[in-house]
Order: structure tokens, then sequence, then C-alpha cells
């Protein structure tokens, strides 16, 4: 269990939140991890805390509301939700006609669950990616130097 | 208290347009003057590019994209010591015949004349080795596209990339790792430093006067070279100040420094060149992330559409983030990677007064509506890819504006790509050329600057970037913005 207290963009709350709509944006399935993998969050929480602090506080924000809309039509919050009723929901926000904020905001979960999931290498090996050349200078330097070449 | 600094020539930026100023100026260093560039970027060089995502990421503005504030779109900036030519693919434009004349006609600026930029491309192209790349250079994703066009009858032209002695390892877009594309971060800067040209990254700018910089040096991030200068605040003292930072910096910066008597234009009249990538997947290996990712384009559509289609091919996070919605089917096609092909539609927006960059408690704040001629444009192209894709034997097409994810058919397309699938927000367009925003002109109350970059009423703060373009260049604008440095270079040294 990923712990908030190590994390820089993340408290519990929207760690919670945002992994439950992470699992709806790459579900796990037999062979192959959700976004909600610990890795993917972490990575997911890195590039969040380098954004610009307005993009930041947005994406918090909407993470709150994300959080306690579904109070209204299921009567339990996001994170407590089914797997499938809370990508329903999600799936629901993100075609809404009445606040053009809330699809922006789906769009901003869903990019960084994206970014966690398919910018980590465990990724890779679903989609026939190699990744990196190692034959590059990059890499070649660190073997030389005797560093580890890296790699989530 | 302030570091000072005292030069001739502060160039803020490092792009296509400030890199050139750099290196046409270098030679003055060799006399004996004291040339400076202040980027804002860290200053990777070809070791420190990993090729992961998540790692280069940091070459760009913001770390990302820079939104609207309507969300409707989204800009791609470079925010590292070469600007855009380290992140871009090489492809090398010359401006549209007519467009300088164009500019010259409409905006009442007579000493520029399309004859002289046209004679500059070659030229400019020579010293970066822009060329048609040969027949070996065409892999699968290029070739799907070029078949998919002659199908149908589309005409397929070629791009000119400035590359030598290409890996092609497909990694241009996240900075090339051997050095073979021949941007500023290659070609111009190095020059320019070995004559003498002092290069300070990671110093974002926070005021221009003529004759004064006020900037403020920070921490280089890990993996990126350092300049031996102290961090903290900055003041440089020069006798031109030549402003190079990008669209989305060098108007924001004009207003943040509050100019007297600046034009009422000054961030307005944006043009991004909205563009959206859409993806054909093919029963057999494409492999698209490997060999050189653009070569091709067609215009069949740029005169009564307002768009071209190029080729491109991204890596996993960006080509995940382009598909629309997401769950089981999105992880199912992106199961396909290697399997895709990938196009990229371009659209030839207009410059419109309300679209523009202002500040918002003092930070730059990007207002930007897509126009219905642009949202037409984007259905119109992306129906078009699609039946390049089919044309070309794809078995399904994927297109970021759609009623249903998936598309097995070209009978489809109309049905599914539609004006009510297009909601700003759940349809987050791209952008990686915005143009505009201190544009040329006469007059003063409609334009930022002279036809040498001059901004009005400020000569000693010369505008050396495609903010100064009056329209969009319809086309990749590096090669224009390079021609149009140069002739700032030659007016500033006219006047030292």
């Amino acid at each position: 269990m990923l712990d908030p207290s190590s994390l820089r963009f993340f408290d519990a709350r929207t760690l919670a939140t945002f992994a439950a709509a992470a699992r709806c944006i790459v579900p796990p399935e037999p062979d192959s991890p959700g976004a909600d993998e610990e890795t993917c969050l972490r990575l997911a929480d890195r590039m969040l805390s380098e954004r610009p602090a307005a993009d930041q506080r947005l994406l918090r924000t909407f993470l709150r509301a994300l959080e306690f809309l579904p109070l209204f039509r299921h009567g339990r919050r996001f994170s407590r939700l089914p797997p499938d009723r809370a990508a329903a929901f999600l799936q629901t926000l993100e075609r809404t006609t009445l606040v053009a904020r809330l699809r922006a905001g789906v769009f901003g979960v869903k990019t960084f669950a994206l970014l966690g999931y398919y910018g980590s290498d465990l990724s890779h090996g679903e989609l026939g990616y190699p990744g990196p050349r190692l034959d590059a200078p990059y890499y070649q330097l660190r073997r030389v130097a005797g560093e580890a070449e890296g790699g989530s | 208290m302030s570091q000072q600094l005292e030069c001739d020539v502060v160039i803020i930026g490092s792009g296509a347009g400030g890199g050139v100023v750099a290196e046409r100026l270098s030679h003055l260093c060799e006399a004996g003057a004291r040339v400076v560039v202040l980027e804002a970027g860290p200053h990777y060089l070809r070791e420190h590019f990993n090729m992961r995502e998540r790692d280069m990421i940091g070459l760009f503005l913001d770390k990302g994209a820079v939104p609207s504030s309507s969300f409707e779109i989204a800009v791609s900036a470079a925010s590292c010591v070469g600007g855009s030519t380290a992140v871009y693919t090489g492809v090398t434009f010359r401006a549209p015949q007519g467009l300088i004349d164009g500019w010259s006609r409409d905006f009442g600026l007579p000493e520029l004349s399309e004859s002289d930029i046209q004679a500059r491309f070659p030229r400019l192209e020579a010293e970066i080795d822009a060329h048609f790349p040969g027949a070996e250079m065409e892999n699968a994703n290029n070739r799907i596209f070029r078949e998919g066009c002659e199908q149908l009858g589309y005409p397929v032209k070629q791009f000119r990339v400035n590359i030598r002695e290409c890996e092609r390892c497909g990694f241009c877009n996240l900075g090339c790792p051997y050095g073979a594309k021949r941007g500023t971060l290659e070609v111009q800067l190095p020059r320019a430093i070995e004559r003498g040209v002092e290069l300070i990254p990671n110093c974002r700018v926070l005021s221009v006067r003529e004759g004064e910089v006020e900037a403020l040096l920070s921490q280089a991030p890990a993996g990126t070279a350092a300049a031996p200068y102290a961090l903290g605040p900055l003041r440089v003292r020069a006798r031109r100040v030549v402003l190079a930072a990008g669209t989305l910096n060098s108007p924001a910066l004009l207003l943040a420094s509050q100019l007297p008597g600046l034009s009422p234009a000054t961030g307005r009249y944006l043009t991004l060149h909205p563009a959206l990538m859409s993806f054909g997947r093919m029963a057999e290996p494409v492999r698209g992330y490997e060999g050189f990712p653009k070569l091709h384009y067609t215009d069949a559509f740029s005169e009564s559409h307002h768009y071209y289609i190029e080729t491109a091919f991204y890596f996993p996070f960006v080509t995940a983030k382009s598909l629309p919605s997401f769950g089981p089917e999105l992880k199912r096609f992106m199961r396909s990677y290697d399997r895709l092909t990938c196009a990229l539609t371009l659209v030839h927006d207009e410059p419109e007064h309300e679209n523009r960059l202002h500040l918002r408690g003092g930070r730059p704040q990007l207002d930007y509506r897509l126009s219905r001629r642009s949202r037409e444009a984007i259905l119109h192209a992306l129906a078009s890819a699609g039946r390049i894709y089919f044309a070309a034997g794809a078995e399904e097409y994927v297109s970021p504006v759609s009623e249903r994810f998936s598309i097995t058919g070209p009978d489809q397309l109309e049905d599914a790509i539609t004006e009510t699938a297009f909601q700003s927000g759940r349809v987050v367009v791209s952008s990686a050329h915005p143009m505009g925003g201190c544009r040329m002109g006469h007059d003063p109350e409609q334009s930022v600057v002279n036809a040498w970059g001059e901004v009005h009423g400020h000569p000693g703060i010369v505008v050396a970037d495609a903010s100064i373009f009056p329209t969009s260049s319809k086309v990749n604008p590096y090669l224009t913005i390079m021609a149009l440095a140069e002739r700032a270079a030659e007016r500033v040294l006219a006047g030292l």
C-alpha cells in the first residue's frame, strides 16, 4: 500500500480518488496491471508535483469534487464505488454538457493516469515497444561510469 | 544584491530565433564585444537525452503543455537550450510563396520583401543540412500514409528535414541523442560559444527595458549542464536587447515589463496551428517508433478546407493521451501500438483579436478559442486521415474526436466524427507552432514591432521569434523564424 506521506502532490484523500480514477482509465487485467499500480501512482505524483501551482490547485479541486459528486447519484464517494460504477460515472463527467470544467478535470486525471502507466517501463512489454536505444550516448556513459540505467 | 553584467547585446532565448541571432552576432566577440544569451530552460546536451518521456518532459515549458483558459487547446513549447529546435522533428518548410508579400502589403511593411526572405532560405537550409531524404529513410508508417494518399489521388509531398548521419532511432521529439538533428543546439549555439558568446541557462528573465534586463538564475536540474554563474538575481546592462523567448513568453515579458506606450496589440492575434493526431491499426507490424518519423504530407485540402495532414509517430504516453475516452478499449488499442500508424492534422488558423496572451495575477494566461472554420477543418481533416488509412488497408481507425472509440470502415467516418463529439475539455487540441502576439506592422495601435522586429517606441528592444508573425505561416515555422532572426541580427549589427 502506497504511503501518502512519501508523496509530493497527493495526500491520502486525493490519492484514493486518483487511484480509483486511474483504475478506470487503465483497468487491470489478468495479465497486466492497471494505472492504479504503485509505480504508476508514484510517477503521476512526481509529474504532478512539477506542474505549475495553478494547475496543481485545479486538479486538487477537481479530485475533491470528483470524490463527493457521486454521493448525489450513488450515495457513495467515488473512491468507494465499485469499479464499473466508477468508470460509468467518470464517463458521464467526461461527456457532460453542463460544465466544461468537469470535462477538463477528467481530461487532466486521464492525462496523469496515462502518464503514470504508459510513461513507465512496465507497460512496454504489452505494447511491443522496445523503449530507449541503449547504445545511445546517455546509456553508454552510464555503463562506463558503472551507474544503473534506471527504469520503472 | 543582484549580480551585474555589462554587455553589448543580450539575447533572451536560444531557439530558432535566439540561436541564429547569437551566431550572427558572434563575430562581434572576436572583435572584443560581449554577447550574452539568457535561456530560461536547462542545458541538455546530446548525452543527457535518455529517450524516456517521463524524464524528457523537462525539455518543455511547465513540464508538459500550457492549456488555454477554456481547455480547448494546450500548447507544447520547449524550454531548454535550443528551444523548439531541440524537440522538433527537423521539418524544414520554406514559407509558402506569397506569404511574406502578403504581410508586407496587408500590414504596411514595405521594408519586408518576399524576394529577400526567399533568397535567404537556400543558404539557411545549407547551414542546417536541410534536404529531401532518400527513399531509404521511409519507414512503414510513412509508406502506409503515402500509399493511402496515392490510392485516393491525394498529392503526397516530402518534407525537407535538417538531419545529418541520422541513426533513425525515432526519438527526435525527446531530443536527438546522437546530435544528428541540426537545430540551434547543435549548429548555431556551439559556433557562437566557440567565438565567445556566453550562454547562461536556467536564467528566467523577469523584465526588459531598453538597455537593461532583470533576471533570476536558478539551479540547473540534475542531469543537465550548469553555467558558471552564481544563483539568484542578475541584472544585465546591454546596448541592445534581443527578445527571442517564443510566442508564449515574448509578449508576456513585454506586458510584465510595463513598457510605456506599449501597443494595445501586445499579446493579441495569436495563431496556434491547431493539431490533432489520429491512428490507423494495421494487420501487420508497423513499428512506427523505428526510423525517421516524418517524411510526407498532403496539402490536398489546404486551399479548400485549410489544413495539412502530416505523418508523425509519438511515444506511448503521448499516443495514449491522444485517444478518445479511456478504459478497456483504450488499453486494447494500445496493445496494438506496434501495428499503429499515426498522422497529424494541422489547421491553418487565422489571427483574431480575441485570441491572446495576457497577464492574470502576474502570470501569463492563454485565451484562445477555435473558430468555426478551424473546428470544421479539424472534423474534415480527421475524416480525411481515416480515408487515407482505410485506403491503405487499416483494420481500424481511431480519431480523438469521435462518437465511438473504434471506426472500422470508411462508411462510418461521417457519423462518428461529429461536432457533438467535439466538446472542449473532452477533446484538447494540441499546438506546437504558436505564432503572433508581437506582430509586425506599421501601425503601433495594431502591431507591436516594425519590419525589423524593433518594438514600436522602444527601438533598443528587438523581437526575433515567431511572435512577430502577423499571421500563421501555415507551415512549420522554423525556417521563417530563422530568416527573420537573421534580418533582425543585421539590424542590430548596423545599429551598434
